[in-house]
Order: C-alpha cells, then structure tokens, then sequence
C-alpha cells in the first residue's frame, strides 16, 4: 500500500493541490527575499561610495585648471594596487583626468568601460548615480559597483570646471555573498516546504480521521452489522449523522408499519373467506370453492410482493445457516411422520443480504415443498464465491416435470395464477428471487451429495464481505 | 377427541364447531385469547385449534403460555398471516402445525386426526391392536378384518382406548375426553357406552377386548 494518497480521495486533492502551490510560492518568496536582500546591500554598497567619493572631493585641489590629488590617500585602498576599490576623475570630455593608483594594472578595457562606455550621460552638477558597469565579454572580474557624482567647480577667473568623480568598488564580494545568500533562502524555504507538506498531510489524516470513521460505520451498516451510525463526531458532521440515523430509523418504522398494515388487511381478508369456505364447503358449492382459492392466492401474491424489498442501509445480514436451522426444526415438527433426514453442508459465513422474512420465506416454500413431494431425505448445500450466495436444496422424491418447472421458471411469472399442487409456493420462492435479482433453477438430481430428486438451486447477489472459502458440514 | 376451538370471528367459530362436532369431536369454544388460556389449563383436551390473531389475548401468547405450564396437548395454528416468518414464529412458540385461512374443513379434520394420531405416538392412521383396527383418518373399525359400524361416541371411546392402550383410563377421565365441559359427569352414560361397544366388537364373547378394573376404569385387553 503507498504512503501517498490517490487523487481521488479528499486527502490527495489537498495533497496534490499543495504540491503544485507550494514550490510557486517558494520560488515568488525565494524571489521576493533575494530582491530584498539584494536591494539592502546595493544600498549599503551606495552609501559606502558615497563616503568615498567624498573623501576624494575633499583630497582634490585644482591648480592653474589642473586637478591635484595627493599621492597618498586617507583610504588605503585607493593606493593599493588591484585592492578592488578604484577612483576615477573625468572632465566633461570623459577624459580620465586622475585615477587612483589602484587602477594603475587595471587593462585599458576597464578602464574605458569605466571612463566612457557605460557613464550615465553628460556631467550634471550635483547628481548621483549609482550604476553597475559590466562589459559582457569580460570575466566576472570586470563587474563593479560604482557611484559617479558630477560637480562644478569654481575656478580662481570667475569660470568653473564640470568634473564627475566616479568610485568604483569590486563586485565580486557582493557577488558572492548575494550568491550564498540566495542559496540558503533556496535550501531554507526549500526544507520549510517539504516540513509543511508533510505536516499538512498528518494534520489532513488527522483532519478527516472523522468522515473515515464515517465511512467505516457506513460500511457496517451496508453490512448489517449495525443499524445505526454510532460514536460522536465533529461539529461539522454531527448533524449529518444524526439526520441520517433519523432517516434510517424512520424508514424502518415505516416499513414496519406498511408491513403490519398489510399483514392486518390480509388477516381481516382471509377470516371472512374462511367463514365462506367452511359454508362453501357444507354445501359442497364447488364455483365458490375455486373462487376462494383464486382469492386466497392473489392476497397471498400481492401481500407478498408488497412486503418484499432488497436490501437498504441499516438491514441486517441474515445468517443462512441460523435461518436453515430455524427452517429445519420447523419443518421436523410438521412433518413428524416423515422422519425427515437432514444433510446440510452449509457455509457459516453465508449472508442474505435482504430481509429475513424474504429468506424464510424462499427457505420456507422450497423445504417445505422437498419435505412434502420427497421421501424424507433433504440436503442442502450453502456457499459464496464473487460476492454470490448460492443454496441448493435437493430431496430424493419423484422430481418436478419440465413443463412445470419451465412455467414457474419464467421471470416474473404470477404466482397468483398457479393452480393448487403446482408449486406456488416455490413461483412465490422464484418472486421473491427475481426481485433480489437473483436466479433460480430447477433440475431433477444435482451434483453429489445431491439428491437424485428435486434440485432447486438459488443463487443470490451477496453484499458481504467473504473471509472463507470452504464449506462446513452441519 | 376432546377440543378446545378459540377463534374470534363468531361465523367461523360456529360453522367449525358445527362440523367438527359432526367429525365426532366434542368440542368447547372460546371468543378470546384470556378465555382460551384458562380453558387450556384447566381441562384435559386432546387438541387444540388456535387463531392467531386473538383479542385481549394473542395466539402464541396463549400458546407460549400453555407449554410454560406443561400443557403438552397439541397445537393446530389457525392463521391468516401465511408467511414462513409467521408459521415458524407460531411453531417455534410450541404450535404442532398451521393452517393457513382460508381453509377446507377436510383438510383442517386430517390435520387434526394425524396432530392427535402423532401425539399418541402412532405414525400411520391405521392403529392395529390384536385383532382390532381402526383408521382414524376414515373413522372405520374392523374386527378380524370385518368392518363394525360404531355410532360416533362408541368410535370414539373405542379411538381414545386404543390411542391410550397401555393405560388403564379412569370413567372420568373418558368422560372428560369425549364430552365437552357441560356434560353431568355424574350420569352412567360411560358404563352404557362401554357395554354397547363390547357387545358390537365382540358379540361372540370370546375376545374380551375391554376389561373392568374395578374402582379404577377401564383398559384395552388385547396384545400388542
């Protein structure tokens, strides 16, 4: 079983959902920070040239229109060769008028990219501009920060000079700090994501814990191992649980009581008829006997097919073998005589999933008709394979013919027009099997241990889970 | 055959006791399920025939009640409900055998005949005791393979002595078997009774099928 959740479940659209969000926002948050970072420091870098460039305005001194700089400046780097901290003067021409001796090994290449090629426009006096020159041929070596500051300088003859002092730093230091920090943002937010997936899937797991033990208890109530949604749940599904449990118990009531209703309509039917039939057959009135028959089984018929119904949520799953036990004993006692002999190889793990009254009453008309056509000796088998019950019921009497068979076979043959003796109760068992989409057949001897007589076999859709394949003998 | 008949519909009621009575029952009746019960416990009946569906009380009830107490008669259902679920919670209750309304009276008698038969321990209807046999399900009495005709009480005296065969059975106890509850239990109707049906099996004198025990009652005096 995977670790991970399947797409269709609530769980794995959070999941995936999360999946697909999560590294947008770290890239847009990796992004964000970076700038950030990146902008702090090009400001920190601004602010440190900008000291320097006032140290060079205060070091200048312009003699007879020529600019002098000492030979040493305050900042050591300025005279350290290649210290990656140069100084730059230009006139308005762009015409490097002093460079600090750092800058002395600097190739002419930099030196004009500084000087010319990439300066931001004519000297303004009084403006400051921070600009990253970078030649695209050259190596990383070549990138610098630098920061220009144009003046005007006021001569002794009443004339001025426009000069652009330009300080240049090396980028590589920044370069490299921006390049770690960027990584680490990378890994942070990178591990940060990977936590907060997992967390946020505990926490789901955690979360819907509550509509899994939901689905649990559905389950056994399709089962018909409960018939109700039992144990609290939250807030949130409470009331869904409670509704539902109304909604089952009120169907059962109901069904209960449509049921009682027309058990009590067929009794108060069927007494008057008997009254008639105890005259009718004082007086031997042989039309008004048939008539009574007729009318008997169509009560029988339609009582039957209205109380019938497949299986709901909330039915019990009827054990077979407790319902052919019952059946059994039942059938011993009104068959007395017969001293009937029992073989049943019947598969405990055998569930009706449908009414119990359904399933004595298939059981009922089957066994009843075996122990009533046969010589005493019954054998039933029960078992499941693909989510099939299947029951056979033999007896070692003179069989059914084929017409009759055939006629009572046929779905969704009234029963209610079969004659007396012809099987209606097994058209009834047939009804009853047709409406749980079932099947049934009938052939004379079945498969050992059958018997060489009657083999009615009944299969029926079962809902149950199975836990065993092998049939037990009782 | 003694036979307590509770049902609550008042047309029943009367016809089945009409022919029951005329198939040689005697037969006591009760409109309700309380009246049924009492009934059922304080007389000896041979059978009982039970409507389920019973005022103030109800037919399993009744006879849920009846095998608590060790009433061991036994029990024919009378039901409108004709479902398994039905019949097996009567049988279960301790009911014998059921009958489904509506019914005909033929096949109400031969249940009732093989109910009393079975409860006697007799399998087939034919019960055969020396040279004596009847056929309960035909009420016919041959002696020596030659047919008697019996009046209904002399058969049914001479049915419920071979039913009991091994049993010395008391005047009363014949009496309350044979005749329903208004009977004078006093009168020596028994003695006539028991007099006339030596006579018509044994005219000769030679079997002395019935014998006196005297201050007891009466036994069957043929082998097995």
């Amino acid at each position: 079983m995977s670790l991970l959740p399947t797409a269709n479940s609530l769980i794995g659209r959070l999941f995936y959902a999360s999946l697909l969000l999560l590294p947008l926002f770290i890239i847009i948050s990796s992004s964000l920070l970076y700038n950030a970072f990146k902008h702090s420091r090009e400001q920190a870098e601004n602010e440190r040239l900008q000291s320097h460039i006032y140290l060079l305005l205060s070091a200048a001194e312009i003699e007879n229109s020529h600019i002098w700089m000492p030979d040493v400046l305050a900042e050591p780097r300025f005279n350290q060769q290649d210290s990656g901290l140069y100084g730059l003067i230009l006139d308005e021409q762009n015409t490097i008028l002093w460079q600090s001796a750092s800058s002395a090994l600097l190739p002419a290449t930099t030196l004009a990219l500084l000087s010319r090629q990439q300066l931001p426009g004519p000297i303004i006096p009084g403006r400051t501009l921070f600009f990253q020159p970078s030649d695209l041929f050259a190596t990383a070596t070549t990138a610098f920060n630098a920061l220009s500051h144009d003046i005007s300088w006021a001569l002794d003859d009443n004339h001025e000079r426009l000069l652009r002092f330009i300080v240049a730093g090396d980028n590589k230091p920044l370069s490299i700090e921006l390049d770690a920090y960027r990584n680490r943002t990378w890994q942070w937010l990178g591990g940060m994501g990977v936590t907060l997936l997992l967390i946020q899937l505990l926490i789901m797991h955690w979360g819907l814990l509550p509509l899994k033990q939901l689905s649990a208890q559905l389950q056994t109530l399709q089962q018909g191992e409960s018939q109700c949604l039992e144990g609290q749940y939250p807030a949130e599904i409470q009331p869904i649980t409670d509704n539902l449990n109304s909604l089952l118990t009120h169907e059962q009531q109901q069904r209960e009581r449509y049921r009682n209703s027309l058990a009590d309509l067929a009794h108060s039917l069927k007494t008057p008829l008997a009254v008639i039939q105890s005259h009718a057959d004082s007086n031997s009135d042989s039309i008004i006997n048939e008539q009574i028959a007729r009318m008997d089984q169509i009560i029988h018929h339609q009582l039957q097919r209205a109380v019938q119904r497949k299986v709901v949520p909330g039915q019990q799953g009827i054990n077979v073998a407790a319902t052919v036990g019952t059946l059994t004993r039942t059938l011993d006692k009104v068959y007395r005589d017969k001293h009937l002999h029992w073989s049943t190889y019947i598969d405990e793990q055998c569930y009706f999933s449908g009414d119990e009254a359904d399933l004595l009453e298939i059981l009922g008309n089957v066994l009843d008709n075996s122990c009533k056509y046969g010589q005493g000796r019954i054998v039933i088998t029960t078992s499941h394979k693909d989510n099939e019950l299947a029951i056979d019921i033999s007896d070692n009497g003179q069989g059914i013919d084929s017409r009759t068979s055939e006629v009572l076979l046929r779905r969704g043959a009234r029963a209610d027009t079969a004659q007396p003796g012809q099987g209606i109760g097994l058209a009834v068992a047939v009804d009853i099997i047709s409406s749980y989409d079932g099947a049934c057949t009938i052939a004379n001897g079945g498969p050992k241990p059958h018997l060489a007589g009657a083999c009615v076999s009944i299969r029926l859709p079962m809902l149950l889970p199975q836990t065993s394949d092998s049939p037990k003998t009782g | 055959m003694r036979l307590l008949l509770i049902e609550d519909e008042p047309r029943l009621r009367d016809s089945l006791t009409n022919y029951l009575t005329r198939e040689g029952f005697s037969v006591d009746v009760a409109d309700n399920g309380e009246e049924g019960h009492y009934l059922g416990c304080e007389h000896p009946y041979d059978i009982a025939v039970v409507d389920i569906g019973l005022p103030r009380m109800d037919g399993i009830e009744v006879i849920t009640q009846w095998r608590q107490q060790q009433r061991t008669f036994p029990i024919l259902i009378l039901t409108a409900r004709g479902n398994w679920q039905d019949k097996v919670q009567g049988l279960e209750a301790g009911g014998d055998d059921y009958l489904v309304k509506p019914f005909h009276n033929e096949e109400l008698r031969a249940r009732l005949n093989a109910l009393t038969r079975r409860a006697s321990g007799h399998a087939s209807p034919e019960i055969t005791i020396g040279p004596l046999t009847i056929n309960t399900a035909h009420k016919v009495v041959l002696v020596q393979a030659r047919e008697v005709a019996l009046t209904r009480y002399e058969y049914n005296t001479l049915e419920y002595m071979m039913l009991n065969a091994d049993k010395v059975i008391s005047k009363s106890e014949l009496t309350e078997h044979l005749y329903d509850q208004d009977f004078d239990l006093d009168s020596n109707v028994i003695e006539v009774l028991i007099g006339r049906l030596r006579k018509k099996i044994d005219p000769s004198g030679d079997l002395k099928p019935i014998a006196t025990l005297r201050g007891q009652g009466y036994r069957l005096a043929l082998n097995q």
